[in-house]
Formats: C-alpha cells, structure tokens, sequence
C-alpha cells in the first residue's frame, strides 16, 4: 500500500546540513501496523513528516521515491503529486497524522468537537449537513473509546488519555487507510498508554487501517505491530517480524536496544546499555555509523557503507560483519 | 564574570546592527571625552569676520564648517563641546534607571508576597505619572527661580520614572525563570536565596537588562532633549537640547538650518545608536533566551 | 539500621491563590502526600513508584526538604530533621542529594560543568581552600567518568543527554552525601543509555561512597531490576510497600495489579491480562473515611466505601534485614490473613 524507496530528507540552513534520513527504504500493506523504533536524533520524525508533506521549508527531500495506493486503487506517486491534489486527496481522507505531543497541538479555544468538524468539513466534497457530521464524531468517540457527552468540551477540561483518544478520532475521521502516529503514547501514565496501545490495535483489526507507530518506546511496538524497523543516524538498521526483532536481533544495535529493555515479567536481568553516543547528522559519515559504538565493528566498517542483506521477502539488515557471518555457514 | 563578557563578544559578532549601534557610541564617547579639546573654537567664543564684524548668523563656510549662531559662536565646537552633557545623562539616567529597576524586579518576582505587593503598587504609581511634566515640575522646583536645574537633578529626575519599565519586565522574566528546575538544583545544593537570585538569576536575565539599559538610554536623552528645548535647561551645563533651545529662542528657527541640523541629528543619531544595540540584544538575545 | 524514616509525612497546597479568596472564600487543598510511612536502611535502596499525580515526586521532596510537610515526622540518623533551618539545613543538604529528571533543565545553563560541580561547595560553605576544592571538582568529574580535561570547561548544552546526567551526579556526589534521591534519572535518557546511568549509581559509586537510594519512578521494569524495596503509591497514600521483587511479580493490592498488568512487555508473543480498572483518576484525595481507590477498584466490596484501609503486613518471612516486610493496604488483603 505504501511503499518508500530509498528516501533521503535533509534540513538545509544556510551553512548548516543535517542529514536526517539517508537511504531508507520500507513497505507496509494493507490492515499491516509497522513500527519504526529508534533513539534521540535517528530521524524516525524525520521520516513521519516527510510522508505527509510536513517538513519545515528548511527539510528537503533529496532523493527517493514514495508510492501509495489509495483505498479506490488509485496509485499515487506522492513526491511528485501537485500540493492541492496531495492536500485533498490523501491528507486526513488516506493517510492521517498524530504528531509528537500531539495533546499539545489541540488548539485551546476550540472545543475538541468543533476541531474534528473542521477536518470534516474541508475534506468532504459531498457537504454534510451538520446533524450528520455530529453523528458522525459520536460515531468516532465510540470507537476511541469516549463519552459522546465530551465533544463539547475544550481541551483544557480533558485528561491526557482523553486528549489523545481525541485525536486518534480525529485522525480517524475521514476513514483513512493509513495513520502515522509519532510518539502515540509516550506522556501519557501507563495504565493508559495500555489503554490507548489496545485500543489502537483493535481500531487496526475493525476498520483494517494499517498504522506507523514511531517511537522510542520498543515495548509499546512489541504488542501492537507486525513488523518492526530500527532506525540509527538516518537509516533502517534491520526491518523484520516483531518476533524476530525482539527475539533474535541480528544487527549489533538492534541487539544492544533490544537487551536494554527492562522486562518486568523477568525474575532477574542485568541491564545493558549501549557504550557512546549516536553521531551528529551534520557531518557526512564515512563508513557504517553505528562503528564508533559497535563491537564487533571491523576494519571494513570504518569504509563502507553496508548494505542491505535481506534475510526474507521483506526483512533486512545493514551490517557488513553479520552478513559476513552467515554468509561462511 | 569572564564568561558574561565573552557572551557580550558574541552577541555582537553576530549583529550587524549592533556592530554600527556599538560603533555610533564609540563615536559619541570620543567626542564627548575629546570633543573640547579638539574643538577649533570655545563653545562661547565669539566669531569675527574678516572685517572685524560679528559673524552672526552665518551659513556654513571654511572656517566655520557648521556655520555660527547668532551671537557669532561656531556651531560645530558647541556640538563638540555639548556632546558631554548629554552623553553623561543619557548613559547616568539609563544606568540609575536600570539599576534600581533591575533589582526591584528581581526582588519583588523573587520573593513574592507583601514585598511583591509593595514594589508592584510603587511601580503602578510611577506609571501613573506622566514623564516629560514630571521631570519639568522637578526641575522647575529645585530650581530655585531661574536658570533651569542643574544635570544632577536631571539624571535622577528621569532615572525616578524610567526604573519602572525594567523593573516590571525583570520581575516577569523572573518569576518565570524561577520555576525552572535548575533553581531548585541550587537549592538542594544549599544556595541562599541571595545568593540563588544574584548568581544564578540574575545572569540569565542579564540579556534583558541590557535591552532596557541601550532602551533607557534612548528615553533619557530624549527627555533631556525636551526638557532643555523647552527652556528648562540650566545654561551652565548646556547639550544639544540646549543648543536648539537658543534656535528657537533667537527666532532663527525658521531660516537657520545649519544651526539646527548638527546638534538635532546628533541626537537622533545618539537614540539611533541605543535602538541598534537594543536590536542586537534583541535578535541574539532572544533565541539565547530560548536556548536557556 | 535505618537511615531515613519517614513517619505519617503528610503535604497539602491549597490550589486556590489570592489574598481575597484566601480570607473570604473556602481555599482549595490538594492532598499531595497523605500520612505516608517508609523505612530505608543505610546502604539499601528504595523505590517510590506510581503514575503521575500520585505524590512520589513531593515525597522526594519532602526528604529533600525543599518543601516542609504539613504533617509528620521524617527522621535521619535517628535525629528529627522536620523543622530544620539556617546552619542545620545546610548541614542536612550536605548529607542528602538529589538526580533531577531533566538534565538540561536542571543545570544553570551558564555554569560550566566545573562550575556546576563546584557550587555545592561553594553555596554551602565547606571548609577547604581554592586548591582542595579544585581537586575535589576535579575528582567527581572522574568518578562519574567524565574525563576532566575535556569536560571541565563545558556548557550543558554542548553535553549529550547522558553527560549532562552524569555532570549532575558529579554535583550531588561532590559533597560526599549519605543519601541520594533520584527523580526519574534516567526516564529522559534514550533507552540504550539507561543502564550505563544506572551502573555508575548502583555498582560504582554505591560501593566508593557508602551511598542510600531512594529512587522516584514511574517505570515498575527499571525499579523491579534496580532497588531493594518498592512503596507503590496512589493519590498519596501507599498501598503496597515490600521486596521490590516480590511486589512486582506478585502484587496483592488491585491497583498494583492493574500497575503491573499493564506496563509493556518487550514480547510480542505476550499476552496481557484484561485490565478491570476503571476510569481514571479523578479525585483530589484526602478522603479519610474510606478506600481512595475504591471507585476505580474492580474488586471492591462494601466495606471498602466506608473505611480506609490501613497498610497490613502480610509477610511470610523476611530473609534478611535489608527487606522490608510485605505490607498491602487492602481490606481484602487485610481480611484474608
């Protein structure tokens, strides 16, 4: 349904170039929930942004291509479609977006009711009366799991898991089929954010939309996603199954996350953490750049660049010693 | 201390703005500390022709590049003379004002309560008095009939008024900073309050107060300027103002343009030079605000 | 031999400001802390853990002395440090340090990293001269592994998340306290760095300094791995406190069940259990005349709306003198032993 192919983003500012996505490549189907997991400053925002055209004027995108295809069977090439088809075709009615601190970017004077209204509004070309876009939104807070009573209220009066239930009906508003969701969960206590983690993946299973969920949280992405991405300085570092990922990682980094999650169902574990830090994006990188911090790194690493080894239809990894490895047997 | 003056460096370095703002004070500092030494005449040293008549009222020449005043003075040594009076008071009146104010704020956001209560109604009653006819009834009383005050009570009669502005924006930017966590990182660190509000503070509102220092500065002289053009001046430390207040008295106001440029345009440029440097701090400042 | 106890700690704010409202009107109060008890011995660690709003942060506070409890009694050393002031706070502060959450937030953006370190030593006037406290500076910039060289001249914004963390620790260790509290220390750092924070707490300086924890957190996985013993804390109160272990695989009170049941598992072939909580926190606390959590509790009975459960120990045994007995404030618990 979505398909990225060797994206590259870049922020331009003047003298200063950040390199946020470099070479990064992934597809999701249909009724699939991908989730992108990575650190501070790996772009995984970056990315979400891209897609849905929400980069800063100082983010470009300097390579790649990404296609979609619409719920009609429309396929799209959504880097080069002109910005008011984009806006009214794919924005809200295809693909929706939750950003980061997303209960922040509800606008204060507003009840939540009237904001999903406005998204109502603007998309749908056949006019709704407004009897019919009310029951439309009670027909959303159902399904988020809110009182119906609450479209009238103002943010201020919600509470974080109600703000962000809020949201997700609003991003469900023009039965899209793909939602790409920064940080979903992350401010929110956990009681809730298992609430909300569940909620999400039954909205998944009911209306069969396929979600992204970016995070930091790779807990939170074990029990709602199918697969799984792990994203380091820009690129996808291994892209599998969630059960491969978080049962036998493959990538040096990937095996470094994974083995830094606390697990409260274990007894005892000794809790590892990765030595350094990730590396500025501002300077070009010679070589793979997970090196610096990597043990198993070899000479080759400091050169090249690895590339994918795929290890299935789908899955893949970037690392020169590990393809090495299985490679001789 | 070294590192607060490091910080000055840089936020010039980036502002061409301040960069001229700075270079227009340095200006103005060399005339006012050399001015009336290198002056080609006294300030009140009449002017002969060459037949032995009274150069009054004359246009711009060699000798006099300014031109002279009606009583046959040359105009640019008065400017160059002047300079000082009104430097001294724009940089007294700015820096008094600034200080009293600056403290005040921090005080009164710092500590809260009846002490807040108390400076913020002070304040509230500086701000109901109007400038200019505050410092002209001041003047006028300590006067003693005649002749204008003198430029002490000049300076603290602007500064008296000019405090309010910083010490209502400091008190807010420090009660803000107040709830950041790195003032209770102080605390737990044994800081009393004195020294959490004057180590730790008030550095991080410097940027502001140096905005309202360039900003007073910029007010004082145009005070002074008003209040001498308006005759209140006292004739023994005259300024610029001073100078276009003997313009109009003269009536040559109307004809003698070249009398009225040099010391007008000088203030202008004076408050020009305070905007700019408010601009530096404003454009760097702000983000390092932020940054903070 | 416990090293801090903290007896009945209770800590109101009235929500409501102004003069006026203060006199004429009835001033709101929030019920941060409501009569919290716990024990920490020296050398061990403790962890207080709950969801936002549940009073763990005042708590820290409280022992921290940077607010002063409306009710209670907090002991140190088995001396009364409840009312302290002037040259006996500061004494105190010497001996008690905090981890602040956000590194970047919690250090004057204008000290360098051996200013930083410096201004405890400074601030509480410690007796050495400019050339001990120079080594001394010098000194915890080592221990927390921040080479001092490259490090001693640097801002905070020039540190990454971790560095900025360790600088922290630096200051608070600098002063050679006994007991250190840690609030979420690590919740801001990225994952794969959480436990080299840790490490440098719990298995270096812990050793080198003697030290106490008391740890703040939200993240019952961190604290399950981390600490001794583990207070879990609801609208102010605890209702379960015990070997962190045990408290944590086998909870006993509902809302720890709920607690547990509910944190992420990083397996995706795990299954949850249903949550049967209900709602979401809505209440100020204070209540005194029955269960706070009652109206959320799924398995509440009659008698949990008319009385307020008191912690119960319900422990086997305990092993040794580190652990502290396993106490549920539950009537349902309550009841069955």
């Amino acid at each position: 349904m979505l398909s990225i192919t060797d994206l590259y983003v870049r922020y331009e500012d003047g003298e200063n170039i950040v390199r946020a996505v470099n070479d990064v490549s992934f597809k999701i189907d249909q009724g699939e929930n991908l989730g992108i997991i990575g650190e501070s400053g790996c772009g995984k925002t970056t990315m979400a942004k891209s897609i849905l055209r929400l980069l800063p004027s100082s983010g470009k995108i300097t390579g790649g291509r990404m296609d979609f295809i619409t719920q009609t069977g429309e396929e799209c090439n959504l880097m080069k479609m002109p910005k008011k088809k984009f806006n009214r075709k794919i924005r809200w009615n295809e693909i929706s977006y939750i950003p980061q601190s997303a209960m922040n970017s509800l606008n204060p004077v507003y009840t939540v009711g009237d904001q999903i209204t406005e998204v109502l509004r603007e998309k749908r070309e056949s006019g709704l009366t407004r009897k019919e876009m009310r029951r439309r939104i009670e027909e959303l807070f159902s399904l988020v799991g809110l009182d119906p009573k609450r479209i009238d209220s103002y943010p201020h009066q919600l509470s974080g898991g109600m703000k962000q239930r809020s949201l997700i009906a609003m991003a469900l508003a023009l039965d899209p089929s793909l939602i790409v969701a920064d940080e979903p969960t992350t401010a929110l206590d956990v009681i809730v954010q298992f609430q909300i983690l569940k909620k999400i993946s039954e909205l998944g299973e009911q209306l069969g939309c396929s979600m992204i969920i970016i995070t930091h949280d790779a807990a939170s992405v074990a029990e709602t996603c199918d697969n799984v991405a792990i994203m380091y300085a820009g690129m996808i570092m291994e892209y599998d199954i969630s059960e491969n990922i978080f049962s036998a990682p493959r990538h040096p980094y990937s095996k470094g996350l994974i083995n830094s999650i606390p697990n409260i169902k274990l007894a005892e574990q000794k809790m590892v953490s990765i030595p350094g830090s990730p590396p500025s994006l501002r300077k070009e990188i010679q070589g793979c750049p997970f090196q610096p911090r990597c043990e198993e790194s070899e000479a080759i690493c400091k050169e090249e660049l690895p590339a994918s080894t795929n290890t299935g239809e789908d899955s893949f990894y970037r690392c020169h010693v590990v393809a090495k490895r299985s490679s001789s047997g | 201390m070294r590192s607060l003056l490091a910080n000055q460096v840089q936020i010039f370095k980036k502002s061409r703005r301040g960069q001229i703002g700075l270079l227009l004070l340095l200006v103005f500092f060399i005339m006012a500390s050399i001015g009336p030494f290198v002056a080609p005449y006294g300030p009140q040293e009449k002017c002969f022709t060459g037949d032995e008549a009274l150069a009054r009222f004359s246009p711009p020449t060699a000798g006099h590049i300014f031109g002279t005043t009606w009583e046959g003075r040359d105009v640019h040594s008065q400017v160059l003379y002047r300079a000082r009076s009104t430097f001294l008071v724009g940089i007294f009146s700015a820096i008094i004002a600034v200080f009293f104010g600056a403290n005040i704020g921090l005080l009164s956001g710092y500590f809260g309560g009846v002490l807040d209560d108390f400076f913020m109604r002070v304040t509230d009653i500086a701000y109901g008095m109007p400038f200019l006819p505050f410092v002209l009834v001041l003047i006028a009383l300590t006067s003693g009939g005649g002749g204008g005050g003198n430029i002490f009570t000049l300076v603290i009669g602007i500064a008296a008024l000019l405090w309010r502005t910083t010490a209502r924006t400091v008190r807010a930017e420090v009660m803000s900073i107040k709830q950041r966590e790195f003032v209770t990182w102080a605390r737990s660190k044994g800081g009393s309050h004195l020294r959490i509000l004057y180590k730790h503070i008030a550095p991080n509102v410097l940027p502001i107060i140096t905005l309202y220092t360039a900003l007073s500065m910029v007010w004082a002289v145009l005070t002074e300027a008003s209040v001498t053009f308006l005759g209140f001046g006292n004739p023994a430390t005259p300024s610029w103002g001073f100078m276009l207040y003997r313009v109009f008295i003269s009536g040559a106001i109307s004809f003698a343009w070249w009398w009225i440029f040099p010391p007008a345009i000088c203030i202008v440029l004076f408050v020009l030079s305070g905007f700019l440097i408010g601009q530096a701090y404003e454009e760097v400042g702000n983000p390092k605000m932020k940054q903070m | 031999m416990p090293l801090l106890k903290v007896e009945g700690i209770t800590k109101e704010f009235f929500l409501s400001s102004g003069f006026l409202r203060f006199v004429f009107g009835n001033p709101e109060k929030l019920r941060a802390v409501d009569h919290v008890d716990f024990t920490l011995d020296k050398g061990g660690s403790f962890g207080l853990a709950g969801e936002s709003g549940c009073g763990k942060t005042t708590t820290g506070k409280l022992v921290m002395k940077l607010h002063e409890p409306t009710e209670g009694r907090i002991m140190f050393n088995d001396r009364d440090i409840t009312n302290l002031a002037g040259k006996e706070l500061k004494s105190y502060r010497k001996k008690v340090q905090m981890i602040f959450q956000d590194p970047y937030e919690s250090l004057n953006p204008r000290l360098s990293a051996f200013g930083t370190i410096k201004e405890g030593l400074d601030a509480l006037g410690i007796a050495q001269t400019k050339k001990e406290k120079r080594e001394n500076v010098l000194r915890a910039l080592e221990q927390v592994n921040l080479d001092p060289d490259d490090y001693k001249d640097k801002l905070p914004f020039e540190l990454s998340g971790g560095e900025c963390q360790r600088l922290m620790i630096g200051s608070a260790i600098v002063l050679n306290p006994e007991l250190i509290v840690a609030d979420e220390p690590v919740s801001m750092l990225d994952v794969s760095i959480r436990a080299s924070i840790l490490d440098l707490i719990e298995d270096v300086l812990t050793p080198e300094l003697n030290l106490t924890r008391l740890y703040i957190s939200h993240d019952l996985s961190v604290l399950k791995h981390v600490v001794d013993n583990v207070a879990i804390m609801y609208l102010g109160r605890v209702v379960e406190v015990g070997k962190a272990v045990e408290v944590l695989s086998k909870p006993l009170h509902p809302y720890t069940k709920a607690l547990t049941s509910a944190v992420p598992v990083p397996d995706p072939n795990y299954q949850h259990e249903e949550l049967q909580i209900k709602g979401s926190i809505s209440t100020t606390g204070g209540e005194r005349d029955r269960c706070i959590f009652e109206p959320r509790c799924p398995e509440a009975v009659e008698v949990c709306k008319r009385r307020l459960p008191e912690l119960v120990d319900v422990s086997k045994s305990t092993e040794n003198e580190r652990e502290v007995g396993h106490q549920v404030a539950c009537h349902l618990v309550g009841e069955e032993s």
